[in-house]
């Protein structure tokens, strides 16, 4: 018997695997991931804005998301894609009220992702920010040695808080408490920064390169510069260096 | 070389790949045109320069059927339909901000995705022709393209560019087309730097290496449904316009283009975007309007035959039917029941429109305005019932904010009054209302009165309404006390309908002319007690 059907057949269409197929597949299976220990920990742990900047709450905010990424595999393309699914993640009119109000949730966004760089083979990571419903707070914190973390857009609070070494580099402005507790490492802005920077930092250097710092914080060590002047600690003037000399010199 | 025979030859194959779309049979354009592959109302068009350039690399019929099947993949993979090029569309102009960067890079991720999936699911010779493609353009974002084929696809077709920047645009789910929004978005901002560097060189030509995409490419039918289908995407009237608006050559073409007026210089908008969103939009939701209920007249008429009987009477007897023979049991009888007719007017009245476009109300360019999508419903079933609509657009009418358009059977007209924003105070003025009203002396049109009642003399307006003898459906946008006052006065009215309106999904609920008991006229024919015509209170 014919079967009617038959010329059919030859109508089935043979796919054949792109590389494209396995890249796409690799990218969702760690964005997954990424997303799934991003959404746990934003669920168990609380941070209290209010009572920041404390570093003994940080670091256990900060723990936690260490928690979170171990065993986690990405690198940082895979961040810069987390980046994106975190703009798309809060759709922009919950974002509407997020700034103000819940500024721990951003913080908390801000800890996870500092911890994925830090975490990271790469050394070379680069987060685009400059789409994000809000402000990122405490970006870069304890960026370790040996890690260039370089920023396009607007960055909240706290950036390269407790820098351990690392470079931070920001296309863009920052708000209040830039280098808060810096150990070591540099931090560059190129536009503006708020109020705080480098308070409590013992070591490393901050570059201000845009036109405003709105306050200097109190600085134990390290350097703060606001374009080519350095402005913490402050610069001792030559009339005061004169008279200082002349105060140590003993007495005829 | 004959490309006409080329054609004829794979034309069928090219189809039986693509499980026989329903397109019109190709052809090689006789002109002269820059595109490689044209496509127009459907029908795809083969530039034989291109073929014939081509052909002294490739086999001929290889080159046709390739672009033959860039051509159909566009209907059977990419953009699929109209909404959907304009939902990319309108994605890529969200964030790159610039007509002829959205274009550019809206038509090459559409080129992109219908170019993965023939070579994923057939044999093309499309990476060949890309290979060559490459070589003729100097623009960047076109090597970038072919070098990001060559790494999707594992291919190598010759081309190279910035390893980074590939890496990342082949992360991108092209084939998945629930993502394709979020996909364009990425896409976008991937070559902004690279659409910025072909800016500096040259104008940004917004065509991709095939031939540019538009709505053009579709049948007239499809853009009607494409606009309708978008403009319910949409979340505003804006972010309708400033995409619809960069598709006005294409539209003006359709029949879409509006009269200019005016003297001096300077080009106008050649489509009412504004307007074409609201009469799009409507045009999803179809309210009913109740129609007049049947009455039992005082007259008999035949209604049906029964076998005549000795007993019946002899005039019942219908003789063309008998055959002419007296005979009982074979000679059939008329049997008559009660007429039937319409009440005093036939058919679904004629409508007032009553639409409050003070400063209260939203501006219908930039937020969505409830008011005209429920006047601009109401209009439309009145007009699709053979009936004509009225408008009285008003704001504050002592000065001058109002318009008046008399009794009309076009839609256009009627929903340029409505679209009309004042955004003054609210003073209602009963002299143009009285003025509509007496052009319909001989009958009582339905109004239907739309606002979100914040009028200073709302009870002078209830006092108004309460004379009026046609049926009224009111139409509240949001909850205020005004309203609660008008639902509270107008509760016991026998010929009024309120009904409150606080999202879209509201506006399907509004019946209008529906009103609760029928005086005057008794008990409907059909038992619809609540949907007569005219009611005397």
């Amino acid at each position: 018997m014919v079967n009617p059907f038959a010329e059919f057949q030859t109508c089935r269409p043979r796919r054949r695997a792109l590389p494209l197929d396995r890249i796409v597949a690799i990218r969702d299976a760690r964005l997954e991931q990424l997303m799934a220990g991003y959404t746990a920990y934003i669920a168990q742990t609380e941070l209290d804005w209010d009572r920041m900047p404390n570093r003994h709450l940080t670091d256990q905010a900060y723990e936690a998301a260490l928690r979170c990424v171990t065993g986690l595999v990405c690198d940082p393309d895979d961040i810069e894609d987390f980046c994106f699914s975190l703009e798309q993640l809060h759709t922009p009119t919950t974002a509407h009220e997020l700034p103000d109000n819940a500024p721990g949730l951003w913080g908390l966004s801000g800890l996870y992702l500092s911890a994925l760089c830090n975490r990271t083979k790469g050394s070379r990571l680069q987060l685009r920010l400059q789409w994000m419903p809000a402000r990122l707070h405490l970006l870069g914190y304890k960026l370790p040695a040996g890690k260039r973390l370089s920023i396009e857009g607007l960055c909240g609070d706290l950036l390269g808080m407790a820098l351990a070494g690392g470079e931070i580099s920001l296309q863009g402005s920052a708000f209040h408490g830039v280098g808060y507790e810096l150990q070591r490492g540099r931090i560059t802005i190129s536009d503006n920064a708020g109020e705080n920077v480098g308070q409590g930092m013992v070591g490393g250097e901050i570059h201000i390169l845009g036109g405003r710092i709105r306050g200097v914080g109190q600085v134990c060590g390290g350097s703060v510069y606001l374009g080519q002047r350095r402005v913490a600690p402050a610069p001792i003037e030559p009339d005061e260096r004169h008279t200082s000399a002349a105060r140590e010199r003993p007495p005829a | 070389m004959n490309l006409h025979a080329t054609l004829a030859a794979v034309w069928p194959r090219a189809r039986r790949k693509h499980f026989f779309p329903e397109l019109p049979r190709p052809r090689i354009t006789d002109g002269l045109s820059q595109e490689a592959v044209e496509v127009r109302q459907r029908q795809i068009i083969l530039n034989p320069s291109f073929c014939q350039q081509l052909a002294e690399h490739l086999p001929v019929k290889a080159v046709i059927e390739a672009l033959l099947d860039h051509g159909i993949a566009h209907y059977t993979r990419c953009p699929w339909d109209v909404a959907t090029h304009l939902r990319l569309y309108a994605a890529a102009k969200r964030e790159l901000g610039r007509r002829d960067y959205a274009q550019r890079a809206s038509d090459i991720f559409i080129d992109i995705v219908v170019n993965t999936h023939c070579v994923k699911d057939f044999d093309t010779a499309l990476p060949q022709v890309y290979r060559h493609l490459q070589r003729l353009s100097g623009r960047p974002l076109d090597r970038l393209t072919v070098a990001l084929y060559s790494l999707m696809w594992g291919m190598d077709l010759e081309a190279s560019g910035p390893e980074t920047l590939l890496r990342r645009l082949a992360r991108i789910p092209y084939l998945d087309r629930g993502r394709w929004e979020e996909s364009i978005r990425r896409f976008c901002r991937l070559i902004q730097p690279v659409l910025d560097e072909e800016r500096r060189h040259s104008e940004i030509l917004p065509t991709a290496l095939l031939g540019r995409h538009g709505l053009s490419s579709h049948a007239p039918n499809e853009v009607e449904r494409g606009l309708r289908a978008f403009a319910l995407q949409v979340d505003n009237p804006r972010e309708f316009r400033t995409t619809i608006a960069d598709f006005d050559g294409e539209l003006a073409a359709q029949g879409h283009a509006e009269e200019q007026e005016g003297m001096g210089r300077g080009r106008g908008e050649r489509i009412d975007t504004g307007l074409l969103y609201y009469m799009k939009l409507t045009e999803q939701y179809q309210l009913p309007v109740s129609a007049a209920p049947l009455h039992r007249s005082s007259s008999s008429d035949p209604h049906m035959h029964t076998p005549w009987e000795l007993s019946k009477p002899l005039q019942d007897l219908d003789v063309w039917t008998s055959f002419g023979k007296l005979l009982p049991g074979l000679s059939q009888a008329w049997l008559y029941q009660n007429g039937l007719l319409y009440g005093r007017r036939e058919g679904v009245p004629d409508c007032i429109i009553i639409l409050d476009s003070s400063g209260s109300m939203a501006n219908p360019r930039y937020l969505l305005s409830h008011a005209i999508v429920g006047a601009g419903c109401a209009a439309d079933a009145y007009l699709r019932a053979g009936a004509e609509v009225a408008v009285y657009n008003f704001s504050d009418v002592p000065a001058g904010d109002k318009l008046v358009l008399g009794f009309s059977r076009e839609r256009k007209p009627v929903y340029q009054a409505l679209c009309r924003y004042f955004g003054g105070g609210t003073v209602f003025s009963f002299e143009e209302l009285d003025e509509l009203l007496r052009l319909v002396a001989h009958d009582r049109p339905d109004i239907f009165f739309i606002t979100d009642m914040q009028i200073p003399d709302l009870h002078s307006l209830i006092a108004y309404l309460s004379e009026l003898t046609g049926r009224i459906t009111a139409v509240h946008i949001g909850e205020t006390d005004s309203a609660a006052v008008f639902k509270k006065e107008t509760a016991g009215w026998k010929n009024a309908r309120v009904f409150s309106v606080r999202r879209r999904e509201d506006i399907p609920r509004i019946v209008l002319g529906q009103v609760k008991t029928c005086l005057g006229y008794g008990q409907s024919a059909k038992g619809e007690a609540d949907t007569c015509r005219l009611t005397l209170r």
